[in-house]
């Protein structure tokens, strides 16, 4: 399983996926989600949420390269619009249009493009490979893993997520308990007894997490699109020329594409940190490291180079702790996971064993995924940017539509409908205020399972509390979680070194990771 | 006092109200290790906390780093809202192909596409029926029929 296992098992992952079924499966993938990158609104998490019933009868490898193919195409398909239009498709290419539209106002559109799609592609390929290395070795790690380190373990990305999401932590804490809230509506799996459902009968099955995601980010956002759209004038750029980079793009390129595959995997890895932050750190290295630093802000090739290779590396980053230890750091990977549950499967070690077909195939097809996206987004960009001429009242009203039918699919009952309402309504709220919204998805989640955990270590050790303290690694982690409350201090730090960057206030909310 | 100070005040309240929904929990007289009531209870507190640190903590006023924030739409969300109300109590009633392609053709309308209502109206029907091949026939579901005959 490890070692030189690892070649074999990546050849039987690529003999696995390389049917007619499941390279549509890929295809499909990838054009969802560089559809979905370039439009704005509409963002991975999302789309995987809303994909959720009409994958139920398809078998898991299926689905889920096509879901690989939609969290890896909505960071290429995001650079599309931030370029070209100075309107981010995703959160995470925000840094993007800073230097990228100015590029394009320059006539440098195309090179703007190719190194996006160039760099998104290295990035996207390192990524993945150095998912391939790490993974098997954390789940080798995490094979003594028991309830008290996978509560710990869980409690640190919770906490991790409140230091790092957002610009303040008090918020990103509410954020993270609200979706912890949540998650405890419905009947209590030990004892039977009903929580929080005060005599409501469509609330013994609780709250689906999907429909968390799918109320704040679907609904939520048309509420704001509501609010907001009158008053927003979009300025567009046409593509001229062709998408070649000079020999000083390219030599200006490629250190950024290196630093910024770096600092996005291992951004992406970290909970509660994804491919926004990956960006923004990989802009602050550019305006350190970068040769052309001085036109930062103007129009330097290095300011979109990095930023979209971090942004692709922090999504390959992300599936280390998703499949290696079944621990979601994102609202993504979150809604990932709930797929995975949905099979009956639970990600982690367990699943590299008994699944290694899924799990290595979903690695081959990973690779696929980034040669296909490099070709759409390269020579077949100006398709996509046909795309943007769909009128968004349109666009948002067929979200809108599509998600209320989604949830009411599920479940016959209108009931769900109103239920995703009023989460719509918290989304629009906690937009309104500033809060962000992927912990919430990503307390909902986890809610259930860490209380499980909980109840399962204290179980073991027949209700002795210091069970988390005296096993070495739960020890450890726990002093991370500790450690973990002053990365709002980092945060400031982080905060002061953005300010130089002077991000404008684009308008993409949370349609996060 | 800001208006994020009245937030952080909103989600104290909202806390302290989840520390009371969780203590309707009936706790088991049979279970003997960890109760239903334990983890809400944490978050419960978890919440008020955040609450008061938010409270002390405000943070920058989002205001100053986006104009947007400041001039909402009101009416717009209000309609949209309304809207969404409407679809969900006439969904039965009216049936899945009138209601949806009502909801389609007034969303749009209500999200600014003003002039363009027969366009919009030619989608809604096309994007409703659409979505009812990809609900009935490929995944099974059923939809209300409501008083048209199909």
């Amino acid at each position: 399983m490890f070692g030189g296992d690892i070649w074999a098992n990546l050849i039987n992952g690529f003999s696995v996926v390389l049917t007619p079924q499941h390279l549509l499966f890929v295809a499909i993938g990838v054009v969802i989600g560089t559809a979905i990158g370039v439009l704005p609104g509409i963002g991975p998490s999302l789309t995987i949420s809303l994909l959720l019933p009409v994958t139920f009868g398809l078998e898991p490898i299926s689905a889920f390269v096509m879901f690989g193919g939609i969290f890896y195409g909505a960071m290429y398909g995001g650079s599309t619009t931030s370029i070209l239009v100075n309107t981010p498709g995703e959160s995470s290419s925000v840094v993007t249009a800073i230097d990228g539209f100015q590029m394009a106002k320059k006539g440098r559109g195309g090179a703007a493009l190719a190194t996006a799609a160039i760099g998104s592609f290295f990035a996207g390929t390192f990524a993945t490979l150095a998912l391939m290395l790490m993974a098997p070795l954390l789940v080798r790690f995490a094979l003594q893993f028991g309830a008290p380190e996978y509560f710990a373990l869980m409690l640190l990305a919770l906490s991790a997520v409140t230091g790092l999401a957002g610009q303040s932590a008090p918020k990103a804490f509410f954020a993270t308990l609200l979706g912890l809230a949540m998650g405890m509506v419905g009947i209590d799996l030990q004892t039977g007894q009903p929580r929080f459902t005060f005599g409501n009968l469509n609330l013994l099955g609780g709250i689906d997490p999907v429909m968390v995601a799918i109320g704040l980010f679907a609904v939520g956002e048309v509420f704001w699109a509501a609010g907001t759209f009158k008053r927003t004038v979009e300025e567009t750029v046409t593509l001229e020329g062709n998408l070649l980079m000079n020999r000083e793009e390219w030599q200006r390129s490629w250190p950024a594409w290196i630093r910024g595959t770096l600092i996005g995997f291992f951004t992406g890895v970290l909970p509660g940190a994804g491919a926004t932050i990956a960006s923004f750190l990989s802009y602050n290295a550019e305006q350190r490291f970068a040769k052309g630093r001085a036109d930062l802000g103007k129009g330097a090739i290095e300011g979109v180079a990095g930023p979209e290779a971090a942004n692709n590396a922090s999504a390959g980053g992300a599936l280390v702790p998703l499949l290696a230890l079944g621990i979601p750091g994102s609202a993504t990977t979150a809604v990932m996971l709930v797929a995975f549950q949905i099979y009956g499967l639970r990600p982690g070690p367990l699943l590299f064993q008994q699944q290694a077909d899924l799990v290595w195939g979903l690695i081959a097809s990973l690779y696929i995924a980034n040669l296909a996206l490099l070709v759409l987004n390269l020579p077949m960009v100006r398709m996509w940017i046909k795309l943007l001429d769909v009128p968004k009242p349109v666009l948002y009203a067929g979200i809108l539509t599509f998600s209320l039918l989604g949830v009411y699919s599920d479940t016959q009952n209108t009931f769900s409908m109103v239920i995703l309402l009023a989460l719509g309504v918290v989304g629009f709220l906690l937009r309104r205020y500033d809060f962000p919204l992927a912990p919430v998805v990503l307390g909902a989640v986890l809610g259930p399972l860490i209380e499980q955990e909980y109840r399962r270590s204290l179980a073991i050790s027949v209700n002795d509390y210091t069970v988390f303290f005296t096993r070495p690694i739960s020890l450890v982690l726990m002093t991370l979680v500790a450690m973990a409350f002053l990365v709002p201090l980092f945060n400031a730090i982080w905060k002061a070194s953005r300010r130089g960057a002077h991000v404008p206030a684009a308008d993409v909310g949370e349609i996060e990771d | 006092m800001r208006a994020i100070r009245w937030v952080a005040l909103v989600i104290i309240a909202f806390g302290l109200a989840y520390l009371w929904g969780a203590s309707l929990i009936r706790e088991s007289t049979t279970y003997a290790a960890v109760g239903p009531r334990f983890i809400p209870s944490a978050i419960g507190i978890g919440v008020t906390l955040s609450g008061l640190w938010l409270f002390l903590a405000p943070g920058a006023p989002p205001e100053a780093e986006s104009p947007q924030l400041v001039s909402l739409d009101w009416l717009s969300i209000g309609l949209m809202f309304v809207l969404v109300v409407a679809y969900i109590a006439v969904f039965r009633v009216l049936g899945y192909l009138l209601a949806t392609t009502l909801l389609l053709w007034l969303g749009a309308q209500v999200l600014g596409d003003r002039g363009h209502l027969i366009r919009d109206g030619v989608i809604a029907v096309a994007l409703t029926a659409g979505i009812y091949l990809v609900f009935s026939q490929l995944l099974g579901i059923n939809l209300p029929q409501g008083p048209l005959p199909f």
